[in-house]
C-alpha cells in the first residue's frame, strides 16, 4: 500500500460527547461545515494520519441522526437540490422525532454547520407551530406559563390580532 | 400530510435527553430566531406570548409576514372589517418594538389581491363588491407602513398588497423602493401612484431578480420600462395592469428569463385605442405570456432559448385593414420560432386564417407541443399549415375544440375536402405527432374531415381523444365514437376516445 504521494484523508474519527468514536468517510463528513474545515486543515498541512475530531456538544444518539442525514444527502450530492426522493425522504427522517429530539437536532446541525440540515429542522418547527392556538403550543412544546396575570393582560392585548 | 407535520408531544419519560422544563425557549435566541422568522408574524407573536423567555425574541426576528387574511373588505361580511383596528394595532405594535437591525423580508397584505379585486365581483364595473368596501387607511398611515422596511439592513423580498379606498394624488408609492440596493424580490400589489417615484432620476435594484407589478399605472412616462431596463440581472418579470392611456411597450433585459404581460385598459368596455409600438429585446428568454390588444407596431427580438409561449392578442387592430393585424400578428410570432411549447389564444385563429399563410409562418425547428385555443373561426387552415411548419411536433391540442359550435357550418363556404386533397402530408405527422387532444368537440362534418385527415396521415399517433359537451354536440356519443372508430388510420395501435363533459 504505497499511498505515499496522496495527503487526501479517506476517512476521518468523530468523538460524541459521551465519548464513543464513529468513523466517516470523507464525502459524508464535508456535509458538514465544522468538520469539511477540519479536513481541509489537516490535508493542508500534509498528514497521512487519520485524524480524531472532537465534538463536546453532540451526543452519540443525536450524532447518529446527524451522520445519518450526511450519508444520505452525500449520496444526493452530485444531484440537483430539488430531487423529490431526497425531499421526501427529509420529511420522513424528520417526522420521526419528539420535539426534545428535533430541538437537539437543529443545536448539533447549527454547530456542525450542516446548513441545509438546519434549514429543514427550523421550517419543520415552523411549520408544526404554524395555526396552533397558544394552548396546543404551549401543550405539545411543554412550555411553563411565567407571566403573572397583568403581564398576561397586557400582552394579549397587544397582539389582540395574532389572536383571533 | 397535515397530521404528519405535527409533532409528536413531549413526553417525560425519553430519559436519554436532559428533560427540560421549558424546551423551545431552551433553544437559543438565534435559532428560536431563525424558525419565528420562517412564520406569519401573527403566528410568531402568538408563539412568543407564551412565556416571558420568548417574548423579547419577536422584536428580534428578521422576517415580517403580515396579512390580514381571514379579514376580505367585503361588505357581505360588515362583521370582519370590525376586526380592522386590531389589525392596525397589531401592524403598529410590531413595527414600533422592532429591535432586529436586519430585515431580509417584508410582506404587507392589506385586503384582497388585485386578481381577486378586478376578476371575482369586486370589480366595481362589474356590479359587485362596492369600492367602500376597502380598508380604511390614510395614506401617512400606508406611508408609514411601507418606508419601514426600507430603513434596515439587508431587505431582500418586499412585497406588498394594498388597495385604497379612493386613491388620490396623496397616495403615493415611496420612490425609495426602486433605489435599494439590496432587494432580489419585489412583488407590488397597489392602487398607490406611481408619480414620486417616476420622478427619480436614477433607478437602481442592482439585485433584482423578481419583479410582480399588479397596478394602476396612469401616466404613459415610461417609468416602468426604465425600471425593467435598471435591473442588470433580472429573470422574472410579471406585469398585471390597468392603463389609462398605453402608448408602447418596451420590455429591454438580456437576463430575463421569464416575461408575463397582461395589459388591460380602463376603458375595456369601450373599444380601447390600438398600442403604437411593442419593443422586446429578451434575448435570452425561455417563457413569455404576452396577453394584449394587437399593436401597431412590433419589435421583437429572436428568442433562441425560449421553451413556452402563449399569445393572446385580445382584439385585432381598431380603424385598420386585416391585412395590417395580420402583418402585425406576424411580426410577433415570427421571432417565436424556437418555441418548444406554443399556445395560441384569443384573435389568433382569426389573424392567420388565411390562404396564404402557410407561406408566412416560420417553421417550428422545435415545437413539441401546440395549443390553438379559443376560436371564433375555424382551425382548419391554420392548423394544416402550423402542422406543415412544425416538423417534430408531438401533441396538438385544441383547448376550444377543433371547429367552433358558436357558428354554423354553412357560414363557411369553401369546402374543406379541396384543400386537404391538395395539401401533401405534413412531415411531423410521419415520425412525431402522438397525441391529439380536442377538447369541447361538436361532430360536425366539418370537424369529422379534419380529423379523418389527421387520423389517415399521422403514422404514429398514439392516442386522440375528444371532450363532448352535451348541450352543443350533434351526434351521440357512441355515434361519434363509432364513426370516428370506422375511420381509416395510419397507426393501428392509435387508441380513440370520446368522453363526455357536462357543464
Amino acid at each position: 500500500m504505497a499511498s505515499s504521494s496522496s495527503s487526501s484523508l479517506s476517512r476521518v474519527v468523530v468523538k460524541s460527547s459521551d465519548n464513543n468514536l464513529f468513523v466517516v468517510n470523507k464525502k459524508v463528513a464535508s456535509q458538514s461545515q465544522l468538520l469539511k474545515q477540519c479536513i481541509d486543515n489537516m490535508e493542508e498541512k500534509g498528514t497521512n494520519d487519520v485524524i480524531l475530531i472532537p465534538l463536546s456538544n453532540v451526543t452519540s444518539n443525536i450524532l447518529t441522526l446527524v451522520l445519518e442525514y450526511c450519508e444520505k444527502h452525500a449520496d444526493f450530492a452530485d444531484d440537483d437540490n430539488n430531487n423529490q426522493e431526497l425531499k421526501q425522504w427529509d420529511h420522513e427522517f424528520l417526522k420521526k422525532f419528539d420535539y426534545a429530539t428535533l430541538n437537539s437536532l437543529t443545536m448539533a446541525a447549527d454547530y456542525m454547520v450542516t446548513k441545509s440540515l438546519l434549514n429543514l429542522c427550523c421550517q419543520f418547527i415552523a411549520d408544526s407551530i404554524k395555526d396552533l392556538t397558544v394552548q396546543q403550543i404551549r401543550q405539545i412544546f411543554d412550555i411553563k406559563n411565567d407571566f403573572t396575570p397583568q403581564e398576561e393582560a397586557d400582552i394579549k392585548n397587544e397582539n389582540a390580532w395574532a389572536f383571533r | 400530510m397535515d397530521s404528519d407535520k405535527r409533532l409528536k408531544p413531549c413526553i417525560a419519560n425519553n430519559r436519554n435527553d436532559r428533560i427540560q422544563d421549558d424546551r423551545f425557549s431552551n433553544l437559543p435566541d438565534e435559532l428560536l430566531i431563525r424558525i419565528l422568522s420562517l412564520l406569519p408574524t401573527k403566528d410568531a407573536a402568538a408563539a412568543c406570548t407564551l412565556s416571558n423567555g420568548l417574548r423579547h425574541v419577536l422584536p428580534k426576528i428578521t422576517a415580517l409576514d403580515i396579512d390580514t387574511s381571514p379579514i376580505s373588505f367585503c361588505l357581505k361580511c360588515p362583521d370582519r372589517i370590525e376586526q380592522f383596528p386590531f389589525f392596525v394595532t397589531f401592524v403598529d405594535t410590531v413595527l414600533q418594538a422592532h429591535q432586529s437591525q436586519y430585515l431580509t423580508k417584508f410582506r404587507l397584505k392589506v385586503g384582497v389581491d388585485f386578481r381577486e379585486r378586478h376578476y371575482q365581483g369586486c370589480n366595481p364595473r362589474r356590479g359587485g363588491c362596492p369600492r367602500s368596501c376597502y380598508p380604511e387607511l390614510t395614506p401617512i398611515q400606508i406611508n408609514k407602513w411601507i418606508t419601514f422596511p426600507l430603513t434596515y439592513v439587508g431587505l431582500r423580498e418586499l412585497e406588498l398588497c394594498i388597495p385604497v379606498k379612493e386613491p388620490g394624488d396623496s397616495h403615493q408609492l415611496p420612490s425609495e423602493i426602486f433605489t435599494c440596493e439590496t432587494l432580489e424580490v419585489l412583488k407590488l400589489d397597489v392602487d398607490l401612484r406611481f408619480d414620486q417615484a417616476s420622478t427619480l432620476p436614477s433607478l437602481s435594484l442592482p439585485n433584482l431578480k423578481v419583479l410582480e407589478l399588479f397596478a394602476y399605472l396612469n401616466s404613459d412616462d415610461g417609468f416602468l420600462w426604465r425600471l425593467i431596463s435598471s435591473c442588470p440581472i433580472l429573470e422574472d418579470l410579471t406585469v398585471i395592469a390597468h392603463w389609462n392611456r398605453l402608448q408602447y411597450i418596451n420590455v429591454s433585459s438580456p437576463s430575463l428569463r421569464r416575461l408575463h404581460i397582461n395589459m388591460c385598459r380602463d376603458d375595456d368596455c369601450d373599444d380601447p385605442p390600438n398600442t403604437d409600438l411593442v419593443l422586446i429585446n429578451t434575448p435570452n428568454l425561455e417563457h413569455i405570456s404576452y396577453l394584449d390588444v394587437l399593436a401597431l407596431g412590433y419589435s421583437i427580438s429572436n428568442m433562441e432559448f425560449l421553451i413556452t409561449a402563449k399569445i393572446h392578442p385580445k382584439r385585432v387592430l381598431k380603424n385598420e385593414s386585416h391585412e395590417v393585424s395580420r402583418q402585425q400578428f406576424l411580426k410577433l410570432i415570427r421571432p417565436l420560432s424556437h418555441v418548444q411549447h406554443l399556445v395560441l389564444r384569443g384573435s389568433s385563429s382569426m389573424l392567420l386564417g388565411f390562404v396564404e399563410v402557410m407561406d408566412h409562418l416560420p417553421v417550428f425547428q422545435n415545437l413539441k407541443h401546440l395549443e390553438l385555443d379559443y376560436t371564433l373561426n375555424y382551425w382548419d387552415k391554420v392548423l394544416l399549415a402550423f402542422l406543415k411548419c412544425s416538423p417534430v411536433l408531438e401533441t396538438l391540442a385544441f383547448p376550444q375544440g377543433l371547429v367552433s359550435f358558436a357558428v354554423p357550418e354553412s357560414y363557411y363556404c369553401e369546402p374543406l375536402d379541396c384543400e386537404i386533397s391538395q395539401t401533401t402530408i405534413p412531415p411531423c405527422c410521419r415520425n412525431y405527432l402522438k397525441r391529439i387532444i380536442v377538447e369541447l368537440c361538436v361532430g360536425n362534418k366539418r370537424e369529422i374531415d379534419l380529423v379523418q385527415f389527421l387520423l389517415r396521415h399521422a403514422l404514429v399517433l398514439e392516442k386522440l381523444i375528444m371532450f363532448r359537451i352535451q348541450q352543443f354536440a350533434v351526434v351521440d356519443r357512441v355515434v361519434l365514437e363509432n364513426i370516428l372508430q370506422n375511420l381509416p388510420r395510419a397507426s393501428i395501435t392509435c387508441s380513440i376516445e370520446v368522453q363526455d363533459l357536462t357543464f
